[in-house]
């Protein structure tokens, strides 16, 4: 788990230092240095467009945390709220809002970002709100899950006793206990959002060229597969040692706050 | 069991409902006016009018959406906007190419993750056991856009034994069906290894054992017999994803499946194939959870009484 936060962090500061850490700029094109392969001045070569792979590859890390946060915020709250609201309130609050989950779980949740992305159209914004949309029926599940169980414990009745209102409860009681079941599966999410993102892009509904995104980056790559074999290599490796970091992180996050998720 | 299954198909009313409810809403959520979108730049004011009026924009929202869902029911999804054909026949030609890769990844995981995971769980705690869990974690993380490319680049770029793109001869599905199956094989190879374990503390197998059963043998009758349902049920529910995935695998090897029409026509503005196709996978979906859950109860009569 430490080398998965090592990972992780080492991700972070590469995505905050990018434009200090990269050589050059990840759009800027130079078309006497087309398509070359790794060298002392290219260290991963360049683009068809003779843009520097590593400072893309820098720049792709700042797309996908950008993209893992705004996933997050958004899966996070409106899931974490659907779920708790429903948990808490239980019968026709929970019909209702458990009813409307069901029917978003009935899509694959790529599918159901490519729905979102249709509506709305192809790009880096509508793709966060599509991830998110898409990752929101999980939280809200699992968020739900946590409260029923919370609230049947003793401390929760005690202050109910003592004559705590419904929203202390929450506040204070209900919140802060769930919060290690939650930062496990955030921490799981990220993993999951930069991978969606990057296939969106790869599919060409995401982050639009020239912008600097992983997928984005391997759609190029497919094109000059048998000239330029070194396109593919750095963003996909890029992409999933940082998804992995993050499922790492969770896993083993998971085991040291010792959360068991029903 | 028919008081189940009648339970059960009602519980679905709801959620198709909704289903349909999202589906329709894709156009409806278009910023702005849909007809204009649909149109593109350098439509006239009357060829949007005649969009809107195709696509019956002009009539109230509650109008618009029981008259599309009558004609669902009728299995009618409309015409395409861009080629002016039923969408219905096109959409089923191409669910049928992407099955064909969806089911051969399945049984490649299911064979590939079944085994794999029957030496990980009976070597339990070996080098062997330690370094499977290593790639079934790994290959969780793997893109599967990434994976399709590399298999690509190895086998039909450099070493030349099969096509990288198109669909024709069993020469073409190599890739593609490798690439669906070693992503599902992940999962699939943990769940065989957990519910192996399971299997193997249970009293019937050590009494197995303790009447000098061979090892295949137990591992065959007693063990695999009991750890099937489990995996079977994870496998199913796999199918979905390996439908979401199947979708970028199209892209990646040029497939003519139902993933690459999606994004081809979310490209073109075509809603009525968009909204067909996502409509089409939903209800499969739907159908295959039903199938599981009664599988489920054929298997455990419990389940029905719940």
């Amino acid at each position: 788990m430490a080398w998965a936060g090592g990972i992780v962090g080492l991700v972070i500061v590469v995505a905050l230092l990018a434009p200090w850490l990269a050589p050059y700029s990840p759009i800027a094109q130079n078309l006497r240095d087309v398509a070359q392969p790794p060298s002392v001045r290219h260290p991963l070569g360049t683009d068809q467009l003779g843009r520097d792979l590593l400072s893309r590859v820098i720049y792709g890390a700042r797309t996908s945390l950008v993209i893992g946060a705004a996933v997050l915020a958004i899966a996070f709250t409106v899931g974490t709220a659907i779920g708790f609201a429903a948990g808490w309130f239980g019968r026709w609050v929970d019909e209702t809002l458990m009813r409307a989950v069901d029917v978003l779980m009935a899509f694959p949740e790529i599918l159901l970002a490519i729905a979102v992305v249709a509506a709305l159209g192809p790009g880096l914004a509508n793709t966060m709100v599509a991830v998110g949309v898409s990752s929101t029926p999980r939280f809200a599940r699992l968020a739900r899950a946590v409260v029923l169980s919370l609230r049947e414990e003793t401390y929760v009745e005690a202050a109910r006793a003592a004559g705590a209102g419904e929203w202390r409860l929450l506040r204070h009681h209900v919140l802060p206990n769930s919060v290690s079941v939650l930062l496990v599966q955030a921490t799981l999410l990220v993993a999951i959002a930069i991978q969606a993102a990057a296939g969106l892009g790869f599919l060409g509904l995401g982050a639009q060229p020239p912008r600097a995104e992983w997928g984005v980056m391997l759609v190029d790559s497919r094109t000059y597969i048998s000239t330029a074999p070194w396109l593919l290599t750095a963003p996909g490796l890029a992409l999933m040692v940082t998804v992995m970091a993050f499922n790492f992180l969770g896993d083993g996050l998971q085991d040291v706050l010792a959360v068991r998720i029903s | 069991m028919s008081r189940f299954l009648a339970r059960r198909l009602l519980a679905l009313v709801p959620v198709l409902v909704g289903v349909s409810i999202v589906v329709f809403l894709i156009l409806h959520l278009v910023p702005g006016d849909p007809a204009e979108v649909i149109a593109g730049t350098g439509t006239t004011g009357e060829g949007i009018e005649a969009i809107r009026h195709q696509l019956g924009l002009d009539r109230p929202l509650a109008e618009q959406y029981f008259k599309w869902a009558g004609r669902l029911l009728r299995a009618d999804l409309g015409r395409s906007l861009v080629t002016q054909q039923a969408v219905l026949p096109q959409l089923l030609y191409r669910f049928g190419n992407t099955l064909k890769l969806a089911v051969g990844g399945m049984a490649f995981a299911l064979l590939v993750g079944g085994a794999w995971g029957i030496v990980a769980a009976v070597h339990r705690g070996s080098m062997w056991d330690h370094i499977f869990t290593v790639i079934a974690l790994a290959g969780v993380s793997m893109p599967i856009f990434w994976l399709g490319l590399l298999l690509m680049l190895v086998f039909a770029v450099q070493l030349q034994l099969v096509p990288a793109t198109g669909m024709g001869g069993p020469a073409t599905f190599v890739l593609p069906v490798a690439t669906l199956g070693l992503n599902a094989t992940a999962l699939v190879s943990r769940i065989a290894r957990s519910s192996l374990l399971e299997v193997l503390q249970q009293p019937y197998v050590r009494t197995a054992w303790a009447k000098g059963l061979s090892q295949p043998r137990v591992l065959w009758r007693h063990m695999l017999s009991n750890a099937a349902i489990p995996i079977i049920t994870v496998g199913a529910l796999q199918f979905g994803y390996l439908l979401g995935g199947a979708v970028l695998t199209e892209t990646v090897f040029v497939w003519p499946g139902l993933g690459r029409l999606l994004v081809d026509a979310i490209m073109q503005r075509d809603y009525p194939v968009v909204q067909g196709g996502i409509l089409l996978v939903a209800l499969t979906l739907i159908a295959l959870n039903v199938a599981t859950d009664l599988l489920y109860a054929l298997v455990d009569p419990r389940i029905r009484y719940q």
